[in-house]
């Protein structure tokens, strides 16, 4: 039998299932200070290398791209991939040990379920994570290049996190059908560092390969939201945004797709 | 009965790792290759950024391969034989040491040999296939090469021994030890003439990844007696902090019964 | 309290296994509030509770004396045998076991005990117990053909022979468990140490891992100290009881003394032939179901005669069948643990 729920009943459940991550990563401090750890670090090192680099170039202009902008942009680009938490292995866990099928008689939807907790931890590591590592960068380069880019900047960053979630819920869905899947797990983490950029703008790379990476997924989740934050215009939105509905459309597809035949599988096999 | 004292029973620890691993064909065979790729493609990376712009402060191209060489077969060399050193504050969390301290062998040993890495032997790999490939394979050099891993291997195991031997103070720092073995790695495969000053005395004390990766390369490219006693100087000194700390944390392990699982 | 004999005679070192003097440990724990105001709370002023787990037991252990620890979950069994594996270290007291200080003397007490944590596994999941048998020679530092001896031994006395090349994470519960204590009987031990042996089996695996460890106890004249909450291996297995509730020591004596001093009541079951209202009332005697048919009460021989029982509820109606029995195990440690005005549970 199908009941309906009212809105506000799915909105509170999904809402507990939102905040739950954030009392579980306000519970432990070592999280917050790793977390500020973590960002300090990637911050300086890149620092470190890019003023090397600029310094040995012996120009102000890369690319069309500054050091404030590079940086600026590095710091963007680590906040999608550090924010996440680690969704393709707690789904493959889940069916490891058979502990989905007790997720699956919750009267809720495998999805959003999993989308509400994945929220919950990115919303609350992201803030973590741009709190200390825009101090860093800050403190190394000086105020972002334009204030404007935010706003832009955080509608990109939700969109990228949205895709990330079909990635990593697929990689981990997988383990229906392989026992391991580590070895996807690096592959698509490495695939999406290179051609998202994460390392080194897409700018930088040769200009066959960048046309190509630019219109692919992974650069719509690593690259966009911080090209969008240290050079926001309207065009620049628009197209960004575009190609992440886009995607996220043809990968919420695939979600849907594969989580449909997964759970199929489940209940054949009786659990 | 009579009693063998000896280290024979780490051997046996190995070769049951090793059949454990291969219990699984298609997951081992995934892995090894997998790790090798994952590599490849990192390396695309500095593939990209020195066809851009050449070199950095001195570095070239060939110099990243040979640190990517000793960082990933040290690390791997690590991970293969002692795969356990990073997991010890997940152990002692969890209570799970208690196996290994009913049982009458060195406890710490016991612990890092319990655990190989399958990936890990394809790092192992794709750092000697990486070697071979920045060219000059001469004896010298390759038996530089080989000391160059196994110190580095040394200083990967004593370094994440020391980050997880805080677990007996802080309790719940297993993610602190996670970040830290990614810090390790992290600062480990970045050209090392790139740190100087504040950043060198990091890279040689909080974190040691000068150690595993700038060190060893620096004694590749220009072999000297004075770096090679400063890499065994600073391994051994290392290697010291991780067992004292060790040892003085295990008394304050207090079992599974006290902590709640379930995080 | 005398304290513990530092001078200890020769006889007495053959005869004392264990030497347990006032030993007390406890740990430290967080709490928290509930909730998100709770966590955020607790992230700026972490609340630490001292929670006692052993409190101030003594006790001895006769070389090759069965000994069974008997309380609820969480009343310190666990925390007692880890110390004296040498897995914990106490916060004072002092223990002696087999001559040696856990704490001190860990690995040389190991080569000379055997233990079996029911909940932590030993044996290698994915492989054979074979393999797991062999890697233990090793660490015991036994040769290769004193270990394969061993092995067969072991094999024909727990019966193993059909799941020796199975992988582990093929068999049983029981099996494997039986395998599990197999393992830690691989290097001859002096004492074994079981924790929880028969948790989560059935019946008739419960019974066959009490055989054999009965049967390496009476052939090997092996130590067995037993923690259980099941009172059925403690019966099955070991002449002398200590009950532990609470991290203290609330009984320590024989089997047969626990009997005598709370098998005090007796239970009655009886069925009638025809229905009817069915009450006994008769000084000292507790009624405790009472149906249409049958009832079940409750005397204490000692002052109420069987005789006048009896005749007294054959005055009720004609019996079809009637059963007098002694409480189990569990209901005398019920007692006990009422006696001592503490909650079982709250521990």
């Amino acid at each position: 039998m199908q009941r309906t729920l009212s809105t506000r009943m799915l909105l509170n459940r999904y809402g507990a299932l939102f905040r739950m991550p954030l009392a579980e990563n306000l519970a432990e401090v070592g999280n917050i200070v790793s977390a500020v750890l973590v960002m300090t670090m990637f911050m300086w090192v890149f620092a470190m290398l890019w003023q090397a680099v600029f310094a040995a170039q012996g120009t102000d202009l890369i690319a069309g791209l500054t050091l404030k902008h590079t940086l600026w942009y590095l710091l963007m680009a680590e906040l999608v991939v550090l924010s996440k938490p680690l969704l393709a292995e707690e789904i493959s866990d889940s069916i490891k040990t058979g502990s989905i099928a007790y997720d699956l008689m919750r009267p809720l939807d495998f999805g959003l379920f999993h989308l509400s907790r994945y929220a919950g931890h990115v919303a609350f590591r992201a803030c973590v994570n741009l709190l200390a590592g825009g101090a860093v960068v800050w403190l190394l380069v000086g105020p972002p290049p334009a204030w404007q880019g935010l706003f832009p900047a955080v509608l990109a960053l939700m969109l990228a996190w949205g895709l990330e979630f079909c990635f990593e819920a697929l990689i981990g869905l997988a383990a229906f059908w392989t026992e391991d899947i580590s070895a996807f797990r690096w592959i698509h983490q490495k695939i999406s560092f290179i051609l998202g950029g994460l390392l080194l703008p897409l700018d930088f790379y040769p200009p066959w390969l960048a046309a190509v990476a630019r219109v692919l997924p992974f650069a719509s989740i690593i690259y966009a939201p911080g090209r969008l934050f240290v050079d926001p215009d309207a065009g620049r939105l628009l197209s960004t945004l575009a190609l992440q509905l886009g995607w996220l459309v043809v990968l919420g597809f695939a979600f849907r797709l594969l989580s449909g035949r997964a759970l199929r599988r489940l209940t054949i096999n009786g659990g | 009965m009579a009693r063998k004292r000896g280290l024979g029973f780490v051997g046996a620890l190995w070769r049951v790792n090793l059949l454990s691993a291969m219990e699984y064909r298609v997951p081992f065979i995934m892995q090894l290759g997998g790790m090798m790729l994952n590599n490849v493609i990192y390396f695309a990376f500095w593939v990209l950024f020195f066809d851009r712009f050449e070199e950095v402060q001195g570095w070239t191209l060939r110099d990243m391969m040979l640190l990517f060489a000793v960082v990933a077969s040290g690390l791997g060399l690590a991970m293969m034989l002692f795969g356990n050193c990073r997991a010890i504050a997940r152990i002692v969390a969890a209570g799970d040491l208690d196996r290994y301290l009913a049982l009458p062998r060195p406890v710490l040993l016991h612990v890092l040999a319990s655990r190989s890495s399958v990936p890990s032997m394809g790092d192992f790999v794709f750092g000697l296939i990486w070697f071979v490939l920045a060219g000059d394979v001469t004896a010298a050099h390759v038996l530089r090469f080989l000391l160059a891993v196994v110190l580095s291997a040394c200083t990967f195991t004593a370094s994440l021994v020391l980050a997880n031997s805080l677990v007996f103070w802080l309790r719940r720092s297993e993610l602190l030890a996670d970040h830290f073995m990614n810090a390790m790695i992290t600062f480990s495969l970045y050209p090392g003439t790139l740190f100087d000053g504040a950043a060198r005395v990091f890279l040689f004390t909080v974190v040691p990844a000068g150690l595993t990766g700038a060190l060893p390369v620096e004694m590749l490219r220009d072999f000297n007696a004075a770096t090679l006693g400063w890499l065994c100087v600073g391994t051994a000194l290392l290697a010291a902090f991780a067992l004292l700390a060790f040892q003085v944390g295990l008394r304050r392990y207090e079992s599974g019964s006290a902590i709640v699982a379930r995080i | 309290m005398p304290a513990p004999n530092k001078g200890k005679g020769v006889w007495r070192n053959k005869v004392v296994s264990i030497r347990v003097s006032r030993l007390t440990k406890s740990f430290r724990t967080r709490s928290k509030q509930e909730g998100l105001a709770g966590s955020w709370r607790a992230l700026w002023k972490p609340e630490w509770r001292q929670v006692p787990a052993v409190r101030d037991i003594s006790f001895l252990m006769e070389r090759g004396e069965a000994l069974g620890f008997i309380g609820p979950n969480g009343a310190g069994k666990s925390t007692t045998i880890k110390i004296l594996c040498g897995i914990l270290h106490p916060d004072s007291g002092t223990a002696e076991v087999l001559g040696h200080v856990p704490w001190q003397d860990r690995q040389q007490l190991c080569y000379e005990i055997g233990s079996v944590f029911g909940q932590r596994p030993q044996l290698w999941y994915h492989l054979p117990p074979v393999d797991s048998f062999h890697v233990y020679g090793a660490i015991y530092g036994l040769d290769r053909d004193a270990t394969r001896r061993r092995v067969d031994f072991l094999v024909d006395v727990f019966e193993l022979q059909h799941l020796l090349h199975t992988p582990v994470r093929k068999l049983s519960l029981g099996q494997r468990m039986r395998c599990e204590v197999a393992v830690s009987l691989l290097h001859a031990p002096k004492l074994l140490l079981l924790d929880e042996p028969s948790i989560g089996l059935d019946i008739v695996a419960k019974q066959r891992i009490r055989d054999t460890i009965r049967y390496m106890r009476d052939e090997e004249g092996v130590g067995v100290l037993l923690t259980s909450h099941d009172a059925g291996d403690i019966e099955a297995l070991c002449n002398r009881v200590i009950v532990i509730s609470d991290g203290q020591l609330i009984f320590d004596d024989t089997m047969d003394e626990l009997k005598r001093r709370h098998l005090t009541a007796k239970q009655v079951n009886v069925r009638y032939l025809e229905e009817g209202e069915r009450s006994l009332p008769m000084a000292g005697v507790e009624t405790v179901a009472a149906g249409r048919y049958g009832m079940q009460i409750r005397f204490d021989p000692r002052t109420v005669g069987v005789d006048a029982v009896i005749s007294g509820l054959n005055g009720l109606g004609s019996m079809v069948d009637i059963t007098i029995s002694d409480p189990d195990l569990e209901d005398i440690i019920g007692t006990i643990y009422a006696e001592n005005a503490l909650d079982p549970d709250a521990a």
